[in-house]
């Protein structure tokens, strides 16, 4: 009976012990689980393993594909600075090129984690417009561009066989191809020639008159390497960018420069970084270019077109009078005549055009008069100054002897480097001229190192020298409120040895500054004025003046063809988060 | 029944020795566990404790990153950008002396942001070669990541117009300024 009773207490303390033990192992059970579920919860919340970087990926995919969309939108504004179709079609294709090369690639960089991330353009609105760009201090757009390894170079000074018919060459490629031909902005002011009294002009940088290039002397890769050398250029230089070239256009262009004769020199760039240049602009369509009047005879500018071989139309009075002078028919307006002999109504046309945006360039006598004929039909109070700038043009009679017998041809065309030279006043009349000068200007590019243009050398063929009604110089009047403020003074009359020439020639005891070339803009146009006879008897580079006013002429109109709605879609799955949107960008 | 067998069944005694056996077993599987994942063993070693601090690093960096990515007014591009254009390919090893000014300011955000705080980097620049296939090169490293290191990236795009100094990252897209697409890829670890 006792063990009995000793093995029953036996059985009941092992019970006992077992449920305690198995207690014990619920409990470790429990808090397992619990520890488990608590690591999970905790891993799920971490950004390494959550949804966070899911995010994260998503919100940059969506912003680069909205930036880049935006970056194509912007860069094909480049190609747009003149209306054409080809130009239409250019830009959609640049623009699709873009886009789908940026999702090629945005693609790959994702997947290299396992992601998948694609872009699709579902749809895009282009729209068109013409407009005039407001014309601030000058008339052309200037940019930074780069240029990548295998552009092709056209020279514009010693390496060049026929600068002038170069711009009738850049003229066709522009015509046929539609591709834009760059212009380097070279400063033309040199350190040589630099008169003692005007020391700021020492200052010129000479990478800013020469430029350094490693090119070849061949351009076309497969007729074999030439001569790669290291060369300096200087006088405007033309490129083509190579990403806007391809065989076709490569051959054609190749073709075109054997044409003329001499044939065209092309060098190629062979830099294989490239080279990347501060002050550019577009040539992205030509010019229409009208002469007036059409009398031959009384207007020798139409020596410059035929040395160039440039396409241009003579108007006379009835297709001025007709309404022909619109910017549809016409960008350039080029005058050679006594504008005081004019029909006001002619004048009045001219004045009309030229403030919806004409570039207006008159030489000699026609530069001399312009101003008072202007000022008999726009005296409204938008234009407080004189005429179109505000030259006067009752001071360029009274020359001293001294003068004329010591340049006897006339005086030379110095290019100054900053209007603001020219700021103390008295004598100029106008402190706080606009401040380009020659400096960056592509109606002025040469690579003559005197920066100086020769004197009309057939004036003194023709009668007295410095004969007023010749107009070999002007002045600007003496009070600040008769110019026009944003006058850009390019060239004052000169001595042999560059110094300026200043003298009373109005009895006032004050030296007037006497100049030859300045521009400045008239509302949405502008208005270039060269005293002297004739460009060609300056010699070439000042001829060169003459085509680079087309710059002006086509940078004005900016076609605004843009994508305006791009829509579309970008997926992305990574095996934590799929996601798919359809948007809509709007420029 | 036969008494012998009798008792046998109702002896629990070897049952009870096992489940403490199984839960000593457990406890001390479990007491090594938690010590092993509680405190690392080296300071490099991964360990439970160090999760939140990867996690605070990636943050970090990650926005680290975006700031440096940002365009301030005025600036055509971002210091991030100023740093990987100018960049020639040169792998800056340690405390050397970073070139030129761009990279130099690069590093030393990323100095004052992460060294003082103890945490080291390395920055590396992937990129699409000529063959579409991925390359990358070191901008700045500073030594073998532990493996408790984490990585976050930024993608920058680059132009033709930025002028790239890097000469090996090939334009991949000829007919347009589009050129490349540069996965910068930063390596963060407590030291």
């Amino acid at each position: 009976m006792k063990d009995h009773s000793n093995a029953k207490k036996e059985s009941e303390r092992s019970n006992a012990q077992l449920i305690l033990l198995s207690g014990f192992m619920i409990m470790i059970g429990t808090l397992t689980f619990m520890v488990l579920l608590n690591n999970l919860i905790l891993t799920a919340n971490l950004p390494a393993a959550g949804l966070d970087i899911s995010k994260q990926d998503i919100t940059e995919f969506r912003s680069l594909t909205i930036r880049e969309v935006n970056y194509a939108t912007e860069d094909t504004l480049i190609y747009s600075d003149a209306y054409d179709i080809n130009n239409e079609t250019l830009l959609r294709e640049y623009f699709l090129n873009y886009t789908n090369d940026f999702g090629e690639i945005i693609s790959r960089v994702y997947a290299t984690r396992g992601t998948s991330a694609e872009l699709v353009v579902n749809n895009v609105t282009f729209t068109s417009s013409v407009t005039n760009r407001t014309i601030t201090v000058q008339h052309f757009k200037q940019q930074p561009h780069f240029f990548p390894n295998m552009s092709l170079i056209i020279p514009m000074d010693k390496h060049q066989n026929n600068t002038l018919q170069a711009y009738r060459f850049v003229w066709n490629v522009v015509d046929n191809t539609s591709i834009p031909v760059f212009a380097v902005l070279q400063n033309p002011v040199n350190m040589t020639n630099i008169s003692s009294d005007l020391p700021n002009m020492t200052n010129i940088s000479y990478d800013d008159f020469y430029l350094n290039l490693t090119t070849d002397d061949i351009a076309r890769p497969n007729l074999g390497p030439g001569n790669v050398i290291n060369r300096t250029y200087s006088g405007g230089v033309f490129i083509l960018d190579v990403k806007d070239l391809n065989t076709s256009t490569n051959d054609w262009i190749y073709n075109e420069s054997q044409n003329f004769t001499p044939v065209i020199t092309i060098h190629g760039l062979r830099m294989e970084g490239g080279k990347f240049l501060q002050s550019t602009t577009a040539m992205t369509g030509i010019p229409s270019v009208a002469v007036y009047p059409d009398n031959v005879t009384l207007n020798p500018i139409y020596q410059y077109y035929q040395d160039m071989q440039i396409p241009y139309t003579l108007l006379n009075d009835s297709d001025i009078l007709a309404g022909n002078l619109t910017l549809e028919n016409y960008s350039v307006l080029l005058i050679h005549y006594n504008m005081s002999t004019v029909d006001v109504n002619i004048t009045r046309e001219i004045v009309n055009w030229t403030a919806d945006g004409g570039v207006l360039y008159a030489e000699c006598i026609g530069a001399i008069s312009m101003d008072a004929a202007v000022e008999a039909v726009d005296n409204n109070t938008a234009h407080s100054w004189y005429g179109f700038i505000g030259i006067n043009e009752t001071n360029v009679s009274n020359i001293p002897a001294s003068i004329t017998s010591e340049i006897p041809n006339g005086p030379f065309v110095k290019l100054v480097n900053s209007s603001s030279i020219l700021n103390d006043a008295p004598p100029m009349p106008v402190a706080g001229l606009v401040d380009n000068g020659a400096s960056f200007n592509p109606i002025s590019q040469t690579n003559n190192t005197s920066g100086m243009y020769g004197p009309s050398l057939g004036h003194s063929l023709t009668g007295p020298p410095w004969s007023g009604v010749e107009g070999l110089a002007f002045t600007l009047y003496n009070s600040t409120s008769a110019v026009n403020p944003d006058t850009n003074i390019i060239g004052y009359a000169a001595y042999p040895n560059g110094s300026q020439i200043i003298f009373d020639d109005n009895g006032d005891n004050e030296s007037e500054h006497h100049l030859i070339f300045v521009e400045a803009p008239f509302d949405n146009g502008r208005v270039i004025y060269m005293a002297g006879r004739a460009l060609s008897e300056r010699g070439i580079h000042a001829e060169r003046i003459a085509a680079g006013i087309f710059f002006s002429s086509v940078s004005r109109e900016e076609l605004a063809l843009e994508a305006t709605n791009v829509n579309v879609t970008i997926t992305y799955s990574d095996g934590r988060a799929d996601f798919e949107d359809t948007f809509l960008i709007t420029i | 029944m036969i008494p012998g067998v009798q008792a046998i069944l109702k002896d629990n005694t070897g049952q009870m020795y096992t489940l403490e056996g199984a839960a000593t077993a457990i406890m001390i599987v479990f007491l090594v566990v938690f010590i092993v994942q509680a405190s690392p063993l080296t300071p490099l070693t991964s360990s439970a404790s160090h999760q939140q601090v990867e996690s605070q690093i990636e943050t970090s960096g990650s926005d680290l990153l975006i700031v440096l990515d940002y365009v301030p007014e005025g600036e055509t591009n971002s210091p991030l950008k100023k740093a990987l254009v100018d960049w020639t390919g040169v792998e800056f090893d340690g405390q050397s002396s970073t070139y030129p000014n761009s990279v130099y300011d690069l590093t030393s955000v990323f100095n004052r942001a992460l060294l003082a705080d103890g945490t080291a980097y390395n920055l590396v620049v992937a990129y699409q070669n000529d063959n579409k296939k991925w390359d990358s090169r070191a901008m700045l490293w500073n030594g073998r990541p532990s493996d408790n290191a984490v990585l976050v990236s930024r993608k920058v795009v680059i132009h033709d117009e930025d002028a790239i100094s890097a000469s090996f990252i090939p334009d991949l897209s000829p007919n347009s300024s589009f050129y490349n697409i540069l996965d910068v890829r930063l390596t963060l670890w407590r030291m």
